[in-house]
């Protein structure tokens, strides 16, 4: 029996090739500890066992040929459902693609497996991104890794919850506008969200064009640095994608930036404690603390929403019952229509297609969708301005701990809104954060963002390792 | 009387002859293809896939923009065009709306009464295809093919500078010439290439001076010059009828949209449901705005030669007939082929006059013969080289031919491949020396001179005859007339 707790990558790698164990080993260990607790935390969506273990057994016998294996070679890793791969379904977390199977591999996900990590499963996700605790998944609710009784977070919560349940060694999220540190934060792991165009978006199901981005979710910031160099740079199916230009630059940290407008009474007493704490660790090492203002940060909430929602509702136009996933049994086509997203999307994706096709609509979309890009400018300008002041950002992750899944008050659905207030902002700049685990209140994790300017992904890692 | 004055515009959808399509590597003839065989996650919509954009199809928009006289947008964006149907697969056209590639410009035409007409445009943009929807195969079902998906088209957007049904497909025809010109669309009526929308009103110019206009009706999706034609007139019919029946004018609300019917050669009132669209246009958050420079648009500016309608003018203008000219603007070919004689030719007077001669007659009605229909598929049609014809033309104006004999050997190299080198052999030598054969036949006719300067004037006519006959016929009997007439009254 392998001891597969908080497994490296380096470390798996150091073994293989010593042969402490075959790679197929390795493999079965991962899908038992999964026999024994998706179950109970609903992680994985779909798995690729049989896949994955053949290819486990590719790897072995290149061992045993004596051949070099890559890095990353018999790592396992999982994918969020949202991520197109040939194994497995890619279902998004949503009833409207329930069984459906991707013709392609997302190319970070080929960029993977290239390198030969092994793909073991989709994991659990609110459908097409929409939600911060997967309670709009579909496909059930992915419980959080240190309690039963809270959520995993969202949307990647899945992906996060695979990580910190030893399910696999990484896990591959998607962020849009949290969805990869709010629950790393709520798993205690570390999540990048990387600068908008350096990791590419094809093949991952969109859910805001503008602002989703893939990264990777991992035990530790060295495997993070390790997966984020496998799948970064310029893909020619994504003409988003931006040549990174900045690996040369000082990667060097004097000056920490804190906005102040994130310290306010929204934030959890307990976590602005942690986060207090944290800082003044950092200060006693000699960094430079600057508190900073960003007026504009107040429009982040209502800027991101009517962008992601004005997106998502083109984005999710072709899942109209043509072509691919569930139809309903309609034999008039605007019936069909209306009843195939009426049984396929879940009630939040629903009310963001809403939304967003209305602040799109002829009439309104110079109140709310213009608006809310020229808010997105300002919010850019401005941090602009701050990155020529300190060398990175520090703010929380969540303001609040995990959410009860069922709580005896309900969540109001704009304090679920709300709570992506540190967490947007990255989003709607483009630039990179990565969430690093901040420490337990109540046994529950939270976590705390290092946030970076655009492709600047080395710093925050290195910043990280500190 | 009331005057009534047709105002009609025109949104010209013009297939691009790109190799892929506009946002992925699909080939984009799709004519011959089997349904959704040439089909790729991108252009059918798959989840998780991005557009991707095809150059070639920006360079060719700019083409048409500046052979339209159009400023080119050196900044300019894609934006979604969102609406529901079947053979869309994306829910959304990616299209442009407020910064297309090509703004402004003209196209002109020329009238049957020879005057030119300009017709101002609005716009250029670049959009994708929508796949097609197949209704009569079955009752039950509609069939999809995606084939079409994704196919680069051009929107040429007219101002309502045109009057009339003729107008109109002078205009079409035209914007039919410049893109096959410029090597952009084949512009294929029956492959679907090109298609019309209209919009068409009337002005009513009252007996008491006072001026209304009928309301504004679109009728979409014409593909083929005939029902351009038809629609407009029926539409103008139909809106004058309806005035004079109803007095009902244009408002903002009571634009309209209807479909046309070919079968029965009707307009038809869409079901308002259908025509109530927001098309909720946004700027594509997966495509990069597209930028060009100077150097861009100079280059291609530079890549553009003579238009169409100039040609037109310059062969009118070389005394060439109007359907002729027509013919020969319509087919690049040809009109490559003559340029490239006259640009051989040059100044030559003598040497031009004679050729566009034949090449006006003879050489057409060898054409002819070959090519029936209105398009010369390729140059290897033209059966005979440049240099050949040319030389053929120095011959006969050189007198080294006589036009019998040219004619004979224009055929023969028309017909049984031959070339100039091998048939000039035919030529008889001592036949050339017009002179010598005109001595000889007076030397043997001693009695025939004397006759004639005795005044018997028909033995002139006997004495062509022979030098005819001497000469095989290859001289011209002008020629021979005035040698003779210069002799004999020396």
């Amino acid at each position: 029996m392998i001891n597969i707790e908080k497994l490296k990558i380096t470390n798996i790698h150091n073994s293989l090739i010593n042969k402490e164990y075959t790679c197929t080993e390795l493999i079965q260990s991962y899908f038992d500890k999964i026999q024994k607790t998706n179950k109970t935390y609903n992680v994985f969506s779909s798995l690729c066992e049989q896949e994955a273990l053949e290819k486990a057994k590719n790897v072995d016998e290149k061992i045993d040929r004596n051949e070099k294996i890559d890095l990353l070679e018999g790592a396992p890793f999982s994918v969020k459902d949202s991520i197109c791969t040939i194994d497995g379904y890619t279902q998004a977390g949503s009833n409207i693609l329930k069984g459906f199977k991707s013709s392609f591999n997302a190319t970070v996900i080929e960029k993977l497996l290239n390198k030969g990590a092994i793909l073991i499963g989709k994991t659990n996700c609110d459908s097409f991104g929409h939600g911060s605790s997967t309670k709009n998944c579909d496909y059930g609710i992915v419980k959080n890794p240190y309690s039963l009784d809270y959520v995993a977070g969202g949307s990647s919560g899945g992906a996060a919850a695979s990580v910190a349940l030893d399910m696999c060694t990484f896990a591959i999220g998607e962020d849009t506008g949290g969805s990869i540190r709010q629950p790393a934060s709520f798993c205690n792991v570390y999540g990048l969200k990387p600068s908008y165009g350096r990791n590419s978006r094809y093949g991952a199901i969109s859910y805001g064009s503008s602002l989703d981005t893939i990264g990777p979710i991992a035990n530790n910031v060295e495997d993070i640095k390790i997966i984020e160099y496998a799948i970064k740079g310029v893909d020619e199916k994504d003409v988003t994608t931006i040549y990174d230009d900045k690996n040369k630059t000082d990667i060097n940290v004097k000056t920490i930036g804190i906005i102040k407008e994130f310290i306010n009474d929204g934030l959890d007493k307990n976590i602005k404690d942690l986060f207090y704490n944290r800082l003044e660790e950092y200060e006693n090492k000699g960094f430079i603390i600057k508190e900073i203002s960003m007026p504009s940060v107040k429009y982040a909430i209502a800027s991101y929403y009517l962008i992601a929602c004005s997106e998502t509702s083109s984005n999710l136009s072709r899942f109209d019952g043509v072509k691919y996933g569930i139809r309903s049994n309609d034999t008039k086509l605007e019936d069909m229509y209306r009843n195939t997203r009426e049984i396929g999307f879940s009630f939040e994706t629903k009310k963001r297609i809403i939304l967003g096709t209305y602040s799109l609509s002829a009439g309104y979309a110079d109140k709310y969708y213009k608006k809310a890009c020229i808010a997105r400018n300002l919010i850019k300008t401005e941090i602009d301005n701050i990155f020529n002041n300190v060398d990175v950002i520090l703010a929380p992750t969540c303001p609040t701990l995990p959410f009860e899944i069922n709580p005896t008050v309900a969540l109001d659905p704009m304090t679920e809104y709300l709570a992506d207030i540190y967490t947007v902002m990255p989003s709607l700049t483009g630039i990179c954060s990565l969430n690093i685990p901040l420490g337990f209140i109540n046994n529950l994790p939270t976590g705390m963002q290092i946030i970076g300017n655009r492709l600047e992904e080395d710093k925050i890692i290195e910043f990280a390792k500190i | 009387m009331n005057k009534y004055t047709p105002i009609i515009g025109l949104e010209t959808h013009v297939q691009l002859d790109t190799k892929s399509k506009l946002f992925c590597s699909c080939n984009n003839e799709s004519f011959d293809a089997a349904p959704n065989t040439n089909i790729c996650p991108i252009c059918s919509g798959q989840p998780g896939t991005l557009p991707v954009i095809n150059k070639t199809a920006i360079l060719y928009t700019v083409k048409a923009g500046i052979a339209m006289h159009c400023d080119i947008n050196k900044y300019s964006k894609w934006d979604r065009k969102s609406y529901f149907y079947p053979d869309l697969p994306k829910g959304y056209q990616i299209s442009q709306y407020d910064k297309p590639l090509c703004i402004g410009g003209y196209i002109d035409i020329l009238l049957d009464n020879k005057e030119e007409k300009r017709i101002r445009l609005n716009r250029i943009h670049l959009e994708e295809d929508a796949g097609k929807s197949i209704h009569d195969r079955s009752i039950e079902y509609t069939y999809l093919d995606y084939n079409r998906c994704g196919t680069p088209l051009i929107e040429i957007v007219s101002e309502p500078d045109l009057c009339s049904a003729s107008e109109a497909d002078k205009y079409g025809k035209e914007i039919r010439r410049i893109v096959r010109y410029l090597g952009i669309s084949r512009a294929d009526m029956e492959k679907g290439h090109m298609r019309f929308d209209i919009n068409v009103n009337v002005k009513i110019e009252t007996d008491n001076n006072e001026t209304k206009y009928t309301p504004i009706v679109e009728v979409k999706n014409l593909n083929s010059f005939k029902a351009l034609i038809k629609a407009i007139e029926f539409e103008i019919n139909r809106q004058i009828e309806d005035f004079e029946k109803t007095g009902i004018t244009k408002s903002e609300k009571n634009k309209t949209t209807r479909l046309w019917n070919d079968n029965k050669g009707i307009t038809s009132q869409m079901r308002t449901k259908e025509e109530a669209a927001d098309y909720r246009y946004f700027p594509d958050p997966d495509l990069v705005p597209i930028i060009l420079d100077d150097d861009y648009i100079n280059n291609v500016k530079k890549d553009i030669s003579e238009l169409p309608i100039d040609k037109l003018k310059k062969y009118l203008s070389l005394g060439l007939e109007n359907n002729i000219s027509n013919y020969i603007v319509d087919n690049k070919n040809l009109a490559d082929y003559l340029d490239s004689c006259l640009l051989k030719i040059g100044d030559n007077k003598e040497m031009q006059k004679e050729f566009l001669n034949w090449f006006g007659r003879d050489f057409f009605q060898l054409l002819n013969q070959v090519s029936s229909n209105d398009k010369i598929e390729d140059s290897s049609v033209i059966k005979i080289t440049e240099d050949d014809f040319i030389e053929l033309i120095t011959l006969i104006v050189n007198k080294k031919i006589t036009r019998n004999l040219a004619k004979e050997f224009l055929i023969d190299m028309w017909d049984n491949d031959k070339k100039l080198i091998e048939l000039k052999q035919q030529i008889p030598q001592e036949s050339l020396d017009i002179d010598q054969i005109i001595n000889n036949v007076l030397e043997n006719n001693q009695n025939m001179i004397d006759q004639y300067k005795n005044g018997n004037m028909k033995v002139f006519n006997v004495l062509i005859g022979l030098v005819m006959k001497e000469s095989k016929g290859l001289i011209n009997p002008k020629d021979i007339t005035n040698k003779l007439k210069e002799i004999l009254e020396k």
